[in-house]
């Protein structure tokens, strides 16, 4: 068989393996002699932690592969769209308007705002002619918009109600609070993505090589990378919901699966990049738990991945392209 | 004849797709069960209603704050948990005795960091948060059977405010005589300081309190409890925005204040010269941390910060 | 066994709401077993022509491939019985492997999600054919203008399509490596339709039984190339003055461009 597919199943494997260590490690890990009714319940909170860690991972490195294909940049990740200066946007909006007594309604908020900054960035990019570029220039454009009104708005909100200067601290990356009722959804929106990981990932090949040359392939590049976007925004915007803004994830995933099993052909990159993603929250959400909890308190999770992540990413870089002109 | 084969695999991958949906979703929707008796109720500073089935006797404060005011309520002996500030808080020998009586540092005071895990395994009747800073805890909190009672704390925006925490608190634990006492002290506390500003003419002054460098100047505008705090005690408050808000020198110059006083932790001067605040050449009252805390806790020690800004005024500006 | 057919009828085709006409009044008829070469200044609208054949642009009038009608007709029908190969501009860092790319020309006649034998078997064999089986693992943006071009030409032909459009396929070649392109692309003619573009007159003459002389979107000519390569139509098409010698041993004609 092709040399590729070996990289492909030993990087599988092994990432599979790692996860399932940690995954079983950090759940029993360190269980204090406590009641049974208290075991269950830190049982509870560590699987739902690890699942969503796991599910964000995943949700975030599909989407991201995804978006770099269809809009054939490399430098894009979920957030390219907009969702996340969408999100602040409307919850800065929220916060202006409301007294806050429950948050429940405060993430449906986030998401419908950033979906709404993904509408917009839709319209605008089929507007100007649905090319990569044009995806690309849209949603850099609404992203800033909304987080420039978002900062903006934030002087205004705490002259109104100067109660609420925590607002900028509500969409920070963690999975600290995150609850079980959370978690179906993010499942669902996996499952979305890995049905169109068998419907996509294909013509994402041709895409990544061409308009003009998908074209010819019996495909129409417009309605796949529109069909992509929403996809990833929707489920980003979840993600978002669940968890707060992550950055890089979405972002280097793509490119460390790349680099490991060293192809770009989609159907195996989307899946390792997936996996990647969740191994790297995996592993710094627990890190963050068991560790640091004890010497500094917990560190948000997107701040910790990329400090993981980056050392990781440059190394292959280089090993990659070193001599490089 | 590849095909059948492929139809079958393709079935039962959807099959199993759906079971473990099905699965998933009756795991994780089911709510948490709830006790129904309660023994009272209390309404908490975002207006809920919450019933507790008996007086808590295993409680965890989530801000500095409000251990404190558990402190000077006497009820310190219920703290099984208290947040990062808290377990670090030298004033009433807090630190000293969470030590001695093993009570767990649960992380925080920013929502991010604390040890949800930790709050679980200890179990507690009741936790204590601050309205502005765990308000994204509250889902949580629910979900995992935790009952949470939310104080205005930092979000305070009179001294009323702060007396109703007191009150509050004071509820929980029946001990209303404690409460009006506490109350009281702070009141006389800040008529002293009102009636020390009236004998040395100092009632009027205009007066900036800084509370921190990130990203520009921040001070204590309208609206704050900081803001009722020297208006209560006879001084003006200088600064002309509302809430906790970031100034520019501009704003500071116009403003024109008869004194500043820099309320802030980690603050050198480097920090100060590069505000721009000394090249307005009004005085300018550097607190030590001590004396920060004193200020910009809204909890049990509002008289002591009332008195300690007109001391310190004093000393600074001198009087008549 | 079907005879394929290539047929243009009044075909039109204009960008920017009508304000540029790339090519009209075109009528085209191409036979199976014949190569078309479509020759003539800068934009003269060659691209077009062949996009619009591939169905890849918009265009009004008719063009039927073997009796469909490209606008009506599913991109993925046509897909299976034709290519296009135009240019290629690969993202850095997304870049596919030579032999990764030939496969997704491969996906219209595909019916699986990964690839069979079958197709990695045909692909090996078009990279052999154009001589470059070493690049096979090579990643596109490794390579040379003239590598590209020929793993371009492979795309097109993995798929052994009935229908082959070539843009420009002998450019950024050496000379050996324009004649190796010649001769494939003579070769293939038997069994399919081929139509190219290019620049370079001699090359088009060499390759093509048949030759299209394209100029401001209007075809000054079309016919065999001893009824086409005449002074006076090459003068129309190019606005360059032309001397014709014959070659005795293909007794093809040989136009020397006028430097003067």
């Amino acid at each position: 068989m092709l040399k590729r597919y070996i990289y492909f199943f030993t990087s599988l494997i092994t990432i599979l393996l790692l996860i399932g260590v940690i995954y079983y490690v950090s759940l029993y890990y360190g269980l204090n002699e406590v009641p049974q009714q208290i075991m269950d319940k830190i049982l509870l909170y560590r699987e739902t932690r690890l699942i969503v860690a796991l599910l964000s991972g995943l949700i975030l490195g599909f989407t991201g592969s995804f978006l770099q294909s269809s809009l054939r940049n490399p430098l894009v990740d979920p957030y390219i769209l907009g969702i996340g200066g969408g999100a602040l946007f409307a919850t800065y909006i929220y916060h202006l308007f409301f007294k806050i007594t429950n948050l429940y309604w405060g993430a449906l908020i986030a998401s419908i705002g950033g979906l709404t900054a993904l509408t917009l960035t839709l319209v605008i990019a089929e507007t100007i002619g649905g090319s990569d570029v044009a995806y690309v220039l849209s949603g850099i454009g609404v992203s800033s918009m909304f987080s420039g009104l978002s900062i903006a708005i934030y002087y205004i909100i705490i002259s109104v109600n100067p109660a609420a200067s925590y607002v900028y601290t509500l969409l920070i990356g963690s999975f600290i609070n995150v609850t079980p009722s959370r978690i179906p959804i993010m499942f669902w929106s996996l499952l979305v993505l890995i049905i169109s990981y068998f419907v996509f990932s294909k013509s994402l090949n041709a895409l990544v090589i061409g308009d003009d040359y998908a074209k010819q392939l019996g495909y129409d590049p417009r309605f796949i990378r529109r069909i992509i976007t929403i996809l990833s925004g929707i489920t980003a915007s979840i993600v978002v919901m669940v968890s707060g803004i992550i950055g890089f994830i979405g972002l280097v995933s793509p490119h460390i699966a790349r680099l490991i099993i060293k192809s770009s052909d989609n159907r195996l990159v989307i899946p390792i990049s997936g996996l990647i993603g969740s191994l790297l929250l995996i592993s710094t959400d627990n890190f963050s738990r068991i560790i640091l909890s004890n010497l500094f308190g917990e560190i948000p999770v997107g701040a910790l991945a990329s400090s993981f992540g980056s050392p990781f990413f440059l190394f292959l870089l280089i090993k990659r392209f070193r001599g490089r002109v | 004849m590849v095909d059948k084969y492929k139809t079958i695999l393709i079935t039962v991958i959807i099959v199993i797709i759906v079971l473990v949906s099905v699965l998933v979703y009756f795991k994780y929707t089911v709510p948490a069960e709830y006790n129904i008796s309660s023994e009272q109720t209390i309404v908490d500073a975002l207006n809920r209603t919450i019933s507790l089935n008996k007086t808590p006797e295993r409680i965890i404060s989530l801000a500095p704050s409000i251990t404190e005011l558990v402190f000077m309520l006497g009820q310190e002996d219920k703290l099984i948990g208290v947040d990062s500030f808290s377990y670090n808080s030298s004033y009433l020998g807090i630190n000293y005795y969470c030590r001695e009586h093993n009570i767990s540092d649960v992380g925080g005071y920013w929502w991010s960091t604390i040890d949800i895990e930790k709050i679980i395994s200890l179990n507690p009747d009741l936790i204590l948060a601050d309205m502005g800073a765990h308000i994204k805890l509250n889902q949580t909190f629910y979900e995992y059977g935790l009952t949470v009672i939310y104080l205005h704390g930092g979000s305070s925006s009179s001294i009323n405010d702060i007396y109703s925490d007191i009150d509050i608190i004071a509820n929980i634990f029946d001990v209303e005589d404690k409460a009006s006492e506490l109350k009281n002290n702070i009141s006389l506390k800040i008529e002293n300081a009102e009636q020390y500003a009236i004998e040395n003419c100092l009632n009027g002054t205009r007066v900036l309190i800084v509370v921190g460098f990130y990203n520009g100047i921040w001070v204590s505008g309208e609206q704050t409890f900081i803001d009722d705090l020297l208006n209560n005690i006879g001084l003006d408050n200088a600064a002309e925005v509302t809430g906790w808000s970031i100034a520019s020198i501009e704003d500071i110059a116009r403003w024109d204040p008869d004194a500043i006083i820099i309320a802030s932790m980690g603050i050198d001067y480097n920090v100060i010269n590069e505000s721009g605040l000394p090249l307005l050449k009004k005085p300018i009252i550097i607190l030590n941390s001590t004396e920060t805390d004193i200020l910009v806790r809204p909890g049990p020690r509002l008289g002591d910060a009332a008195l300690l800004i007109v001391y310190k005024l004093f000393n600074a500006i001198g009087g008549c | 066994m079907t005879l394929y057919k290539i047929v243009l009828d009044n075909v039109k085709v204009v960008y920017k709401k009508g304000k540029i006409i790339a090519i009209k009044n075109v009528n085209i008829v191409v036979k199976r077993g014949e190569v078309l070469g479509v020759i003539g200044p800068n934009g003269a609208g060659k691209t077009s022509l062949l996009k619009a054949i591939a169905g890849i642009i918009r265009y009004s009038g008719l063009i039927y491939i073997n009796g469909y009608e490209v606008s009506h007709t599913p991109h993925k029908v046509i897909a299976r019985i034709l290519s296009y190969a135009g240019d290629m501009d690969i993202p850095e860092m997304l870049s596919l492997t030579v032999l990764d790319a030939i496969l997704t020309s491969r996906y219209p006649i595909s019916k699986s999600f990964f690839e069979t034998e079958e197709d990695i078997k045909k692909a090996l064999e078009v990279l052999e054919i154009l001589g470059i089986y070493e690049l096979k693992d090579r990643r596109l943006d490794e390579l040379s203008s003239g590598e590209i071009r020929k793993v371009i030409l492979a795309m097109a032909l993995a798929r052994e399509p009935k229908v082959i459009l070539l843009d420009e396929p002998d450019a950024h070649l050496d000379m050996s490596s324009k004649i190796v392109v010649s001769r494939i692309i003579k070769k293939l003619s038997r069994r399919s339709i081929t139509i190219f573009t290019t620049h370079d007159i001699l090359f088009a003459i060499n390759t093509a039984s048949k030759i299209v002389l394209l100029r401001d979107g209007k075809i000054i000519g079309y016919g065999t190339i001893d009824d086409i390569v005449k002074k006076d139509l090459l003068f129309k098409t190019y606005n360059t003055r032309f001397k014709i010698l014959l070659d005795p041993d293909t007794n093809k004609p040989v136009p020397i461009p006028s430097y003067e």
